[in-house]
């Protein structure tokens, strides 16, 4: 292993420098990235298949979009062919989205890159496994992709290849059960749990590694916050995705014998099967929102360079959230006729999550409070971050508080909120998160100008898509609707011209990054001056980040670096705080 | 004002209130917008205000600031919780309410197929895609499904229920104005699932007993052809048959009798009176090829004397 | 978490390693991989590894804990009537097994921790015997269950859609002495779940139950015997007298549910013990002499052909059994002839020992997991009434 580590005399100067062997140029060739074990080139293969994802289902966002910009049938002027594809396509669009996109997203592309060094650590725990979870999670994509190709090549050429999918990505029973749906359920359902399973792997490396791997210096109390709230995404999918992975085993099972657990016509209960589901997807959803909310933490205390308030308060709420996110499923039932003893239970427990969500949005504002503010790309985007969450969480009162739930539950008030929460803030989290952590993928800068620019536009043609479907939603139009009455026709045109703006965004985004990548300047060791220790090794890191295990220093103590104009980045003066006892705040 | 105020009229965020639960829903749910608005304009205003003043900039030098207030953190730990807390109870309350019908209310069944609505009446008249109620009288719907899982949702009157397969479901609302309302299906249930909406007509007591009368009895003063068309746009074969020979869900009726057609299983059907009646009471048992087995069955829910008027009727298209 | 003592860190910078790298760093031990400190943190790392993973396992076997304990819950009846078409002394036998090769598995970490190189082999291919064993029984079970119109999804003669399949039938012409069995009327494809079925048909002269206990010398001799068993009048000798009309019509459409939690629960269970046969064998290869690995590879699936033939006689299935002859034979020729090749050097040991036997205790780990569940199941399917 020796020669694959750079060997530096004095790795606090080199550090500032672009280093000549790092992780992305040591080996080249196609196979040395598809046999790789290291985290950073899993991550950055997660990155890639990732943006494919995000773009085949941001593709899909906009055909629905376009669908539904008149009453009528938009793209065709048959109904039923024009109502099977809006099926086809919202399906596709919330499973492509939620199970290749928005689950893995963070943990696989940030996490993967950003978790190891920001522990001192070579690797994760076990390296196989993490390329054996990206594996996996490229085959579960194909059968998403085969789904849709063979949905495609049925329609275009009246064949009967199982594909197309029009279930919606929740699988209700006993619509996915019957055989009125002719759709790939297997197969997507197949997809489905293989991807479960990457992200199982990719949780245990997690949880293992923070255990284990941590380095001298960083007791729990002075993790990163972005660990701890990895941890917590760990734990749901450690304990969460089974129970989905068990659910589609059953799904499959009664689809292919009918063994008729879900289907009232052989006696048993398809409502069981929605507790099953969503014992699993609501917990996915702080999958999604828990590591948006720790890239926060870091964005918000390095840009306002003071030390994140309320240490442990955050931290904690982290766990709090992804504890009490497995109590809170019933609240998607709230209308099927469960006890009302069961929905009060339920949405109790869900006004108790909402508390640590608002604990975190207090403690962000006060880590600013006399800060000294750089409103860089990343801190913009968390800017937009607190905005939009703030706003997605306030909405999620409406729908925990019964009586308010009934009349708005499965209407576009519930696909705003949703959207507000997964979209609005897990994305914009994302998004800060792949700019700030940009410089130390790959050792290049991007156009500050360019990216804010892009920011704005995102930030505006999410609000407008998103916010007008709140009111559409409490004016009763119901989600999933490929056609709907004229009252609701304004509401659908300005979301749908929203949504091309945000498409424009997110292309603009990526050009960004793409000039990045071929003109960006060099980047520094560290552009941010932030202190976790991913910052203390070269950008690009070299192939094992450490020649040896660091010593670990509050994460959020700035004040040993200083800005150096001639390498435009921070420098440390190489002073250390002596370590103190329990907590870092 | 007008924007976050309960009331009957249409608002910007509501429509019009016509039910004896929905004001109580329109009260809590203007109490919570108050609260996100305070709190959104709160956070906001901070914000701004924080960025303003503690931009880095020439001239500025921030002044060390705690980092820690066991003090203010709890404080913004119970405040929230209060407030949610009081959220809790209020919806709680007026879900008991919308869960619990009074005695005396007037019950009609409801029948949830793909991708249309079945009002059965006590008389034992069944409607189709239209729910007519008396004024101001409480109604409670006992609803099924015969396939897979819908919702009826009558967004003025703020209510909502699944109709799950294999179980009974409950609703109940009581009008408080008249007129015409839009019902919709809630729950995704296939490719037809926008279409599936029905009105809600409120009539008067006196009106409605009189239209419930008239309407019982279908065929009477009809000749049968009349009568089956009458059927035929009643029960909604008009969604999936149509009269000109296009191709829906389902066939057309159009020059269909004593047509030969191959069917799926690979046998073919000449269509006489019996696989007319057998389509309708046993649509699964011989689907012709090319169209998918998507019609439910009518057994129980057509009459012998309704399904002969229907044939008659499909017969006079030939003429 | 324990924080393993011998990270060294060097005195000139605390923040960072210093460049001595290649120095110092050669202690390493063979089986540590590069990116753990020290063995003790990769044992650490493992150890918390599966822990995790089981904690994953028993979610996932908790989906249908649930499943179980809501339609139960539901519906006592339906379980307490079709749970006697079980057979509790197979069950036991099942039971008895899996805690016996529980034993060997946790004795054989104590081998490896102590060194005992032969000591640990036995008692993983004990282990692996265990696991073989379990197998064949469960193969007689499902058979048996498969052959009188009790099989998973719409071959269950409760299943409202059921169709009596050629294997019924088949199964019926094998077994004659079935015909005692009141359900197996309707195996013959008459009307579904109608009217007409007594469970536990009014004889009294079950089989004895003591002599079906005994047999644990192995799974093959208790096969003939089991066969011949009528499990429903075995439950109404031991005083159940609930029948299929005593149930609520409702309540009889939904008989079939059981059985389809049965198969899933004890068909994903099986899985699992067929995994950690792989894993327990994986061990086996790794606790050989280096020399020996070449003839042990082969004998794996050589065992596995076996039990294919085994399946094929149990099931009457011509086609598994030969398949399975070949395998075994094969493979088994195949190994005869690499061991002629020449035994291992009897100096060389194999890759457990007191410094390193985590992959045993993680293994051991995991096969006691699916121990655990299997004691879990047991009593809720075939027990509880």
């Amino acid at each position: 292993m020796t020669t694959l580590t750079t060997p530096q005399p004095d790795l606090l100067r080199a550090a500032h420098y672009p280093s000549t062997g790092n992780y992305l140029t040591h080996r080249k060739g196609p196979l040395s990235w598809l046999i790789t074990l290291d985290h950073k080139r899993i991550g950055i293969m997660y990155m890639i298949g990732v943006c494919f994802a995000l773009f085949l289902g941001g593709l899909f966002a906009l055909l629905l979009r376009t669908e539904l910009i008149n009453p009528t049938p938009t793209f065709m002027s048959d109904a039923n062919a024009s109502f099977n594809f809006y099926n086809h396509m919202f399906t596709l669009h919330g499973a492509v989205m939620v199970f290749m996109f928005i689950i893995p997203a963070v943990p696989a592309i940030l996490g993967n890159f950003a978790l190891p060094i920001m522990l001192g650590a070579k690797d994760v725990a076990f390296p196989r496994l993490n390329l054996l979870s990206f594996y996996l999670y490229a085959l579960g994509g194909l059968f998403f992709v085969w789904v849709l190709l063979a949905g495609v090549l049925n329609a275009a050429f009246d064949w009967s290849l199982a594909g197309g999918l029009d279930t919606g990505w929740t699988f209700y029973t006993p619509f996915s059960t019957g055989e009125s749906t002719k759709s790939a359920v297997i197969p997507a359902t197949m997809g489905a749990f293989i991807l479960g399973f990457s992200s199982i792997l990719t949780g245990v490396n997690f949880v293992v590694s923070i255990h284990t791997l941590r380095p001298k210096g960083m007791t729990w109390f002075r993790m990163p916050l972005f660990l701890w709230a990895l941890y917590g995404t760990s734990i749901i999918q450690i304990l969460a995705t089974p129970v989905l992975g068990i659910t589609l085993l059953l799904l499959i099972a009664e689809r292919s014998l009918g063994v008729g657990i879900f289907d009232p016509a052989l006696g048993g209960d398809p409502v069981l099967y929605q507790h099953f589901f969503w014992f699993y997807s609501h917990p996915a959803v702080y999958i999604m929102i828990l590591p948006a909310m720790g890239i926060m933490s870091e964005l918000i205390s390095v840009f306002s360079r003071k030390h994140i308030f309320g240490y442990k308060f955050i931290a904690n709420s982290s766990i709090a959230i992804a504890l009490l996110g497995f109590l809170v499923w019933g609240h998607h039932m709230f209308v099927s006729g469960q006890s009302s003893l069961a929905s009060a239970a339920f949405s109790l427990l869900t006004f108790a999550v909402a508390i640590p969500s608002a604990i975190k949005v207090f403690n962000w504002l006060a880590t600013m409070y006399k800060g000294n503010i750089q409103l860089k790309t990343p801190m913009i985007y968390a800017m937009f971050f607190v905005l939009l969450f703030t706003v997605g969480g306030l909405t999620g009162l409406f729908l925990g508080a019964l009586a308010v739930n009934v009349p708005v539950h499965d209407t576009y008030f519930v696909v705003a909120h949703f959207h507000y929460v997964m979209v609005g803030s897990m994305m914009m989290a994302f998004l800060g998160g792949m700019y700030y952590w940009w410089p130390k993928m790959f050792g290049r800068m991007y156009s500050e100008k360019w990216s804010i620019i892009s920011s704005i536009v995102v930030f505006i043609g999410f609000n407008m898509t998103f916010f007008i479907q709140f009111i559409a939603g409490t004016q009763g139009m119901p989600r999933r609707y490929a056609s709907y009455p004229d009252n609701y026709t304004t509401y659908h045109q300005v979301s749908t011209v929203g949504a091309y703006v945000l498409g424009v965004g997110m292309f603009m985004v990526l050009g960004n990054w793409i000039h990045s990548l071929r003109k960006g300047r060099r980047a520094p060791a560290n552009p941010w001056g932030a202190n976790t220790l991913e910052w203390h090794c070269s950008s690009p890191p070299p192939l094992e980040n450490f020649a040896r295990t660091p010593v670990a220093d509050d994460p959020y103590n700035f004040k040993h670096w200083h800005w150096d104009e001639t390498i435009g980045g921070y420098i440390h003066d190489g002073k250390i705080d002596p370590p103190r006892k329990g907590s870092g705040h | 004002m007008t924007l976050l105020v309960a009331q009957s009229e249409p608002s910007l965020w509501m429509p019009s209130a016509s039910s004896t639960v929905a004001g109580e829903v329109d009260s809590l749910f203007y109490f919570i917008l108050w609260i996100c608005v305070v709190m959104f304009l709160l956070i906001l205003a901070l914000m701004i205000l924080f960025i303003a003043k503690y931009r880095q900039r020439p001239g500025y030098t921030p002044v060390r600031s705690p980092s820690h207030s066991t003090a203010l953190e709890l404080t913004w730990t119970v405040i929230p919780t209060i407030v949610v807390m009081v959220i809790f109870y209020a919806g709680f309350k007026g879900y008991l309410n919308m869960a619990t019908p009074p005695p005396n209310a007037y019950e009609i069944q409801v029948y949830a197929t793909k991708w249309s609505w079945e009002f059965t009446y006590p008389t034992g008249y069944p409607s189709t895609n239209e729910l007519r109620v008396p004024l101001n009288r409480p109604v409670r719907l006992v609803m099924q499904s015969g396939d897979v899982i819908h919702s009826l949702y009558i967004p003025a009157f703020r209510v909502k229920k699944d109709c799950v397969p294999g179980r009974f479901n409950h609703m109940w609302f009581q009008a408080t104005e008249l007129g015409e309302f839009d019902l919709y299906c809630a729950e995704y249930c296939g490719q037809n699932h926008s279409t599936m909406l029905a009105k809600v007509i409120v009539q008067e007591p006196t009106v409605f007993s009189k239209w419930l009368e008239d309407a019982g009895d279908v065929l009477k003063g009809k000749t049968p052809v009349e009568a089956g068309k009458y059927l035929y746009n009643a029960r909604k074969c008009s969604d999936c048959h149509s009269l000109d020979g296009r191709k829906l869900a389902g066939p057309s009726f159009k020059g269909l009798f004593g047509s030969s057609h191959p069917l799926r299983d690979g046998t073919s059907v000449t269509v006489d009176e019996n696989y007319i009646r057998d389509s309708i009471l046993y649509p699964a048992k011989q689907v012709v090829a090319g169209y998918d087995n998507v019609m439910p069955s009518f057994q129980g829910r057509l009459k012998d004397d309704e399904i002969a008027a229907i044939i008659a009727f499909i017969k006079s298209l030939n003429e | 978490m324990s924080q393993t003592s011998d990270i060294s860190t060097s005195p000139s910078n605390p923040l960072h390693g210093d460049a001595g790298h290649g120095g110092d760093h050669h202690v390493h031990d063979p089986h540590v991989a590069h990116h753990f400190d020290s063995m003790g943190q990769q044992v650490d790392a493992g150890k918390l590894g599966m822990w995790v993973f089981l904690a994953t396992e028993i979610l996932m076997f908790g989906g249908l804990f649930c499943a179980y304990a809501v339609y139960r819950g539901n519906h006592p009846e339906v379980f307490a009537y079709a749970h006697h078409y079980l057979d509790t002394s197979l069950g036991a036998l099942n039971t008895v097994i899996l805690i016996a090769s529980s034993l060997t598995m946790a004795w054989a970490v104590r081998c490896s921790q102590l060194g005992k190189q032969r000591a640990l082999l036995i008692c993983l291919v004990l282990t692996l015997l265990g696991g073989f064993g379990f197998l064949c029984v469960k193969t007689i079970e499902y058979n048996h269950k498969a052959h009188t119109g009790k099989w998973i999804g719409s071959a269950n003669m409760y299943h409202p859609k059921y169709v009596a399949d050629k294997r019924d039938e088949k199964g019926k012409l094998k077994a004659p002495q079935e015909k005692n069995e009141a359900n197996d009327a309707k195996g013959s494809g008459e009307a579904p779940v109608g009217g007409g079925v007594t469970t536990p048909a009014a004889s009294t002269d079950g089989p004895d139950r003591s002599a079906i206990a005994a047999p644990a010398a192995g799974p093959a001799g208790v096969s003939a015997s089991i066969l011949d068993e009528d499990h429903a009048k075995a439950a109404h000798a031991a005083g159940h007298t609930m029948t299929y009309e005593d149930l609520p019509k409702a309540e009889q459409e939904r008989v079939h549910i059981f059985f389809q939690i049965y198969y899933l629960m004890t068909g994903l269970h099986s899985f699992h013990v067929i995994l950690g046969m792989f894993l327990i064998f994986w061990l086996v290869v790794r606790a050989a002499k280096p020399g020996d690995r070449k003839w042990i590879v082969p004998l794996f699936p050589a065992a596995m052909g076996l039990f294919l033939v085994y399946v094929g006689i149990v099931t009457h299935s011509t086609g598994v059994m030969i398949s399975g002859v070949v395998i075994a034979g094969l493979l088994g020729l195949y190994a005869l002839w690499r061991v002629r090749g020449g035994a291992g050097e009897s100096d060389q040991a194999g890759d457990f020992g007191p410094t390193y036997f985590a992959p045993v205790d993680i293994v051991g780990l995991y096969w006691h997991l699916v121990d655990l569940i299997w004691i879990f199941l047991f009593p809720l399917l075939y027990l509880i009434h």
